[in-house]
């Protein structure tokens, strides 16, 4: 009996078109806007080359540390070029600065650094400190040059190389004695965020299919519930065949989703595969366990029911990050309780676990808790369930 | 005509999605508009970053963490590896700079001591590095030179002190732009809803099974109905256009007629660059 109805009800579920189109294609289709919004943005924010303007007068012509470093700055063959520098006249940069086509441009007046910009911003912050970078390292040449000479005149040497101090010295700056070691880690994605939690909506989105299955099974909501309710039949049987086909179509949905976000949105979930898939099953048993919950405790019809399961998803979604990725991380700092009864958190965070950390004690929490999640309702459904009788319908 | 009024008899019933929407657009069109004054001096960004001392708070150290506390906005977050790695995904903080255990006694050996970071590799935390690797190079120079603590560290502060003269040129005033912005994307939201809500709710009354036999009966041609519906929506629509502008004009006033008078100056002024880089209106004619 259970192989015979999961058969049927596997079939009736694939032919609902509705139901198809919102577990199937629109998790796609959403990805797909995902994908063409956000693609771009974390390029946007690298740094990248900035195009100033620098006034060539008399003054930078004869300041030789400006016009090496700017030179050095603005080098195309440099792997940290900066720069992309005009050298113009003033007029010329004010017009440039007006038509956006520079950020803003450099002028020098004697020993006085004048720099013109429109507005305030990073790129501009960044123009102005290594315009001062540059003018900071003069004065160190000068200071370093000062204390060399006085060494040489304190050891009783008078007879000073002036050029030769002067270019030791510039060639120790030269020297790259700045030791930073990196230890952040390489998976900083933060859109990837978005997509995991398009698989966690998802997974509860599947949970209409089991509402659907349900309805199928209860006298209450559809004339195949009755014929099942007179029937001599072990209900549970039913209901559990019901579920396990609904999960299956939901399984079938989840890993089109994966594939085509894998394959053409280049999503990237971390290398472990088997635990991806685990996540994947738990976060699906956790949508069929939500559906069958409103399925079963809800006594309202089948349309108010997804409604409510829609509901409950878009908000559990929104503060998983659906909807803002720093939801998410705001949810965690101040309320991080909501969101560890949360399944979308819970599945969002156990892929942001396995992308991001090279320890597994973060996913493993969200697997036992989305497992908590799933028996606890299922249970409820269950009890709510068993041994409910018809006198009359 | 009837069918026009028929229309608007409709969406008099169903007003209140457009009032709601529009009271929506105003609380928080009107909640953003608390402005900052503009400004015309130079304000350099900061990146936000945390600061992990395992060393103790003094000499070379301090003047450090002063240094980068100056440049930088620094943020408080619990001192757990977890805790630090989410911020930093999240990009509550740009970068993370761990100070070693005996940071400053190994920096005054001439050790040049390592020192650990963590960065988002974004604008801000590139610009982060640029403070810190100055720092360093800077006081790393000067240590080959300078024995004394006190005197290093004054020589440090005083080439770090060094500072470009800034003019701002403003031709734009972003944070009125960005009011005006923000308006205009919120209100989107509302001209669609309204826009979707509206109309389909009108064309399925129009739907209705009896009302549709009804006009299947009457003998008003198909077409024309159907044409008259079409040029109702677009009124409906245009008006519903207009109608948000205007609140634009209203809520945020100078904004919006300084905009309007800055495009037409562009306007005019680039005619007539055009016109006096165009050697037709240069020739003479004699």
């Amino acid at each position: 009996m259970f192989i015979h109805n999961f058969k049927y009800a596997f079939k009736t579920l694939f032919r609902n078109k509705m139901l198809i189109f919102w577990t199937f294609a629109f998790p796609i289709i959403l990805g797909t806007l995902f994908n063409m919004a956000f693609s771009n943005i974390e390029n946007s924010e690298k740094l990248q080359i900035i195009d100033i303007a620098i006034i060539e007068n008399e003054d930078f012509q004869n300041n030789e540390v400006f016009k090496t470093s700017f030179r050095e700055l603005s080098d195309e063959n440099n792997k940290e070029r900066l720069f992309n520098t005009q050298y113009t006249t003033e007029e010329k940069a004010k017009e440039l600065l007006d038509k956006d086509e520079i950020i803003g441009y450099m002028k020098l007046e004697g020993n006085k650094t004048i720099l013109t910009f429109t507005t305030n911003g990073i790129e501009e912050t960044i123009f102005k400190y290594v315009t001062e970078e540059i003018e900071q390292t003069s004065e160190l040449i000068q200071n370093l040059s000062e204390l060399e000479i006085q060494k040489e005149i304190t050891s009783g040497n008078y007879s000073i190389d002036y050029e030769k101090i002067y270019n030791n010295i510039s060639e120790k700056i030269k020297e790259d004695n700045v030791k930073l070691k990196n230890t952040s880690n390489d998976n900083l994605s933060y859109t990837m965020i978005e997509f995991y939690t398009l698989i966690a909506m998802t997974c509860l989105y599947g949970g209409c299919l089991s509402i659907i299955s349900i309805n199928q099974n209860l006298a209450n909501m559809s004339n195949k519930g009755k014929r099942v309710a007179v029937s001599p039949t072990k209900k549970g049987t039913i209901i559990l065949s019901s579920l396990f086909a609904s999960y299956i179509v939901q399984l079938i949905g989840l890993a089109m989703l994966f594939a085509y976000t894998l394959l053409v949105l280049k999503v990237d979930y971390g290398d472990n595969t088997g635990l991806i898939i685990l996540l994947a099953m738990a976060g699906s048993l956790a949508g069929l366990a939500l559906g069958t919950f409103v399925g079963t405790i809800f006594k309202i019809n089948e349309n108010a029911k997804t409604g409510v399961l829609i509901a409950l998803t878009m908000l559990w979604c929104y503060l998983s990050g659906m909807m803002g990725i720093s939801m998410k991380y705001i949810v965690d700092k101040n309320v991080p309780f909501i969101n560890q009864i949360n399944p979308a958190s819970m599945i969002t965070d156990g892929f942001y676990s396995l992308y991001y950390y090279n320890t597994l004690e973060r996913y493993y929490t969200n697997i036992v808790g989305l497992l908590i999640f799933a028996v606890a309702l299922i249970a409820i459904s269950f009890f709510s369930l068993r041994r409910q009788k018809y006198d009359s319908i | 005509m009837t069918v026009f009024k028929t229309f608007w008899k409709i969406f008099n019933k169903n007003k209140f999605i457009v009032i709601m929407y529009t009271i929506m657009l105003l609380i928080f069109g009107v909640s953003n508009m608390q402005t900052s004054e503009q400004s015309m001096s130079f304000v350099s960004s900061k990146p936000d970053v945390l600061i992990i001392n395992y060393d103790e708070e003094e000499s070379i150290t301090k003047n450090l963490i002063k240094y980068i506390s100056d440049k930088s906005n620094i943020i408080d977050i619990e001192n757990t590896q977890e805790k630090i790695d989410d911020a930093l995904f999240y990009r509550d903080i740009n970068y993370v700079i761990y100070i070693p255990e005996n940071y400053s006694t190994n920096f005054m050996e001439g050790k040049n001591p390592e020192i650990e970071i963590k960065s988002t590799g974004d604008y801000n935390a590139a610009f982060e590095e640029m403070i810190l690797s100055r720092y360093i190079k800077i006081a790393n120079t000067y240590q080959k030179n300078i024995q004394d603590e006190k005197e290093l560290i004054d020589k440090i502060n005083e080439t770090l002190s060094k500072e470009a003269e800034v003019e701002i040129t403003s031709k734009l005033d972003t944070d009125a732009l960005s009011r005006a912005t923000f308006y205009y994307n919120f209100a989107s939201y509302s001209i669609l809803a309204c826009l979707l809500l509206v109309i389909s709710l009108i064309l399925s009354s129009f739907n209705e099974e009896r009302i549709r036999k009804r006009i299947a009966v009457s003998n008003t041609n198909y077409k024309k109905h159907n044409r008259i519906l079409l040029l109702s929506n677009c009124c409906y629509s245009l008006i519903l256009w207009i109608f948000y502008v205007i609140i634009s004009f209203i809520i945020l006033g100078d904004i919006m007629i300084t905009k309007i008078r800055n495009n037409i100056y562009v306007k005019f002024s680039n005619i007539n660059n055009l016109r006096n880089n165009n050697s037709f209106f240069n020739r003479k004619f004699i």
